[in-house]
């Protein structure tokens, strides 16, 4: 059951990515209308599949790689459609239904067992923190996209698009930045009350300051030497590169006390 | 090196009060924290010198010396964090304070300035340090850098380690008549259907660790010591109960059962540990709690973590005792970060485009 719902919202997915395609290149309002309502579907399955995760497993699916990229993946499509009206031109809708595709692909290749929580995660800080940290690096993964579509069309579009694009890329990096600091700080909470400090240095908690730290320097120099641009989309993808790392990189290469965060 | 005008003016306290409260010493320090944040995920940290010794040869006093065993606890990165803070409070003074400008950021940059003070607070008099004890033993001294004594005395009346009883079990069935072998996995209670639905296992019985006493089969403990199934096999031709044992496979197989059955237990998957102790001021019991995994034990200001077993003693039980007054000036810094980081978002999205 599991299985076919997530199958299903891949298919969703791919149709969706493959209206978008034809819309763009027949230029049919309707194909784009379509992609549309199929990215709406995709991510109502996707909806549906984490809720019945939750329902079998008992727990937040919040408790390994597999389950929190699944989030991930759920929490990108989310936010663009709260931001869908913010983007400027038309590369919302497929770079989503993109990224998305290729996230539910790595999916494939993780555990996917449902397994009982070990006793550091019986907790509830463990769907708050998670959940925030999944809902930053959502938003810094649409930053991402909004730098690429930038660095990739930016020669083509007219001014004011580039400069909307540009300004949708800085909201995403605000909000994302938001989330991942209140999600360090959820983190550094609950690891007082199951490890007896804030703060250890562990290599995952010290990647995420690093990545807090990289997007600081991006802000401050948005705000302080007016970077913008093309120089910002390059910071915005260098940042979501150490995002992936922290993500990703942490978990199969460092030894951590978050390596039930890894595959299992 | 000639005394120009130039190199006296580079060399000047105003030059370098003005470097301090220069957003550009940020650009310097965002990258020099977080070049030695990587360098210190890289590197070990805190293991004995043997250990660095053995892994880096002669190289391995170099190690030490530029304290790359202990980065994030070295005078560098004290120099650099403290650096950053008089930075931001010179920055946050001249230009946000001075010059009146926005409040959001200036409550941004007030939080991180109180999260430093606060981990100041918690490097200074913080007390850390680990209390192992075994079932029935009383103590008062914290093992630590430094040890310290509790004002109080902490015995560990029980301690238990809970395991989780609902994880799948597999069984392999063969027919030596027919020919051929299945696996499934099955829970206690449930059952499964095998060739096609034509047989069908159900699961009667689970002992984790089995025993025969008096009253007849029986589990002595949670723990996974002597895993058992009984099993029900029923197919047409009837119904026969078989008991499966993991780690005696061969123990109370019947010749006259028309099926074999091999039996892998579910893993042991640990639920929770356990403790349960009692606080004893002037030798009179003053409080009786138990602890677990994220559900610490707090008195008189220290708290106490569930922090370690060992798996050869099950009466072994390894509490961490902390007791930190930066916690509450941190945290006063984590309120006022995310209002302020919060307040700049929306400020940032009531602009118009």
């Amino acid at each position: 059951m599991d299985a076919t719902t997530l199958n299903l919202c891949f298919a969703a997915y791919l149709a969706a990515l493959a209206c978008y395609a034809a819309a763009h290149v027949s230029d049919r309002p309707r194909a784009r209308q379509a992609g549309h309502i199929l990215l709406a579907a995709a991510w109502l399955l996707q909806t549906v599949f984490l809720a019945q995760r939750w329902r079998v497993s008992g727990h937040a699916p919040m408790s390994n790689q597999f389950e929190s990229l699944v989030s991930m993946a759920w929490g990108i499509t989310a936010l663009a459609g709260c931001l869908w009206r913010l983007a400027p031109g038309r590369w919302l809708g497929p770079a989503t239904a993109g990224l998305n595709l290729v996230l539910l692909a790595l999916c494939a290749l993780l555990d996917k067992s449902v397994a009982p929580l070990v006793p550091a995660l019986q907790s509830n800080w463990l769907l708050l923190h998670v959940s925030v940290i999944m809902l930053a690096y959502s938003a810094l993964a649409l930053s991402f996209l909004a730098s690429a579509a930038y660095l990739l069309s930016h020669h083509r579009r007219p001014a004011e698009q580039t400069a909307a694009l540009d300004l949708f890329n800085e909201r995403a990096m605000g909000l994302g930045y938001l989330l991942l600091t209140a999600g360090i700080i959820l983190g550094a909470v609950w690891a007082n009350e199951a490890w007896g400090t804030y703060w250890s240095w562990d290599p995952k908690e010290t990647w995420s300051l690093i990545t807090w730290l990289v997007y600081t320097g991006a802000i401050h120099l948005r705000r302080t030497h007016r970077w913008h641009g093309r120089a910002m989309a390059w910071f915005s993808a260098a940042g979501f590169a150490v995002v992936l790392f922290t993500y990703f990189g942490v978990n199969y290469l460092m030894s951590s006390l978050h390596s039930y965060a890894g595959s299992r | 090196m000639t005394n120009s005008p130039h190199n006296k003016e580079s060399l000047s306290p105003q030059r370098g009060a003005k470097l301090l409260a220069s957003p550009r010493l940020l650009y310097w320090l965002l990258p020099a924290i977080t070049l030695l944040s990587v360098a210190g995920t890289l590197m070990p940290q805190g293991e004995p010198a043997a250990w660095y010794a053995e892994r880096f040869g002669a190289w391995a006093g170099l190690v030490a010396l530029c304290r790359l065993d202990d980065i994030y606890h070295s005078g560098l990165f004290t120099f650099l964090l403290g650096l950053l803070g008089l930075n931001l409070a010179l920055c946050t003074w001249q230009r946000q304070i001075h010059k009146g400008a926005r409040r959001d950021v200036l409550l941004t940059h007030i939080s991180i300035l109180t999260i430093l003070a606060g981990g100041m607070v918690t490097g200074i008099w913080g007390q850390r340090g680990s209390l192992p004890l075994v079932v029935g033993e009383t103590k008062d001294h914290v093992e630590g850098k430094p040890g310290f004594s509790l004002p109080f005395a902490v015995k560990l009346e029980d301690f238990r380690i809970e395991y989780h009883g609902s994880g799948s079990h597999r069984v392999t069935l063969a027919s030596a008549q027919e020919g051929w072998s299945e696996t499934a996995e099955i829970q206690p209670g449930g059952s499964v259907r095998l060739r096609g639905g034509s047989v069908q296992v159900r699961a009667l019985d689970y002992y984790p660790d089995f025993v025969l006493d008096v009253s007849g089969p029986a589990t002595k403990s949670q723990a996974p010591n002597n895993p058992a199934l009984r099993l029900e096999i029923s197919d047409s031709q009837g119904a026969e109960k078989h008991w499966a044992f993991a780690k005696f496979p061969d123990f109370h197989a019947d010749p006259k059962h028309r099926y074999q059955v091999a039996y892998e237990p579910a893993e042991g998957r640990i639920k929770q540990f356990r403790s349960e102790v009692s606080l004893i001021e002037n030798g009179f019991i003053a409080a009786r709690s138990a602890l677990h995994v994220n559900k610490p034990l707090r008195w008189k200001g220290y708290t106490l973590y569930q922090a370690g077993y060992d798996p050869e003693n099950p009466s072994f039980s390894s509490l961490l005792v902390s007791r930190d007054p930066g916690v509450p000036v941190v945290y006063a810094g984590f309120l006022l970060l995310t209002a302020g980081l919060a307040w700049t978002f929306v400020r940032g999205m009531r602009r118009p485009a």
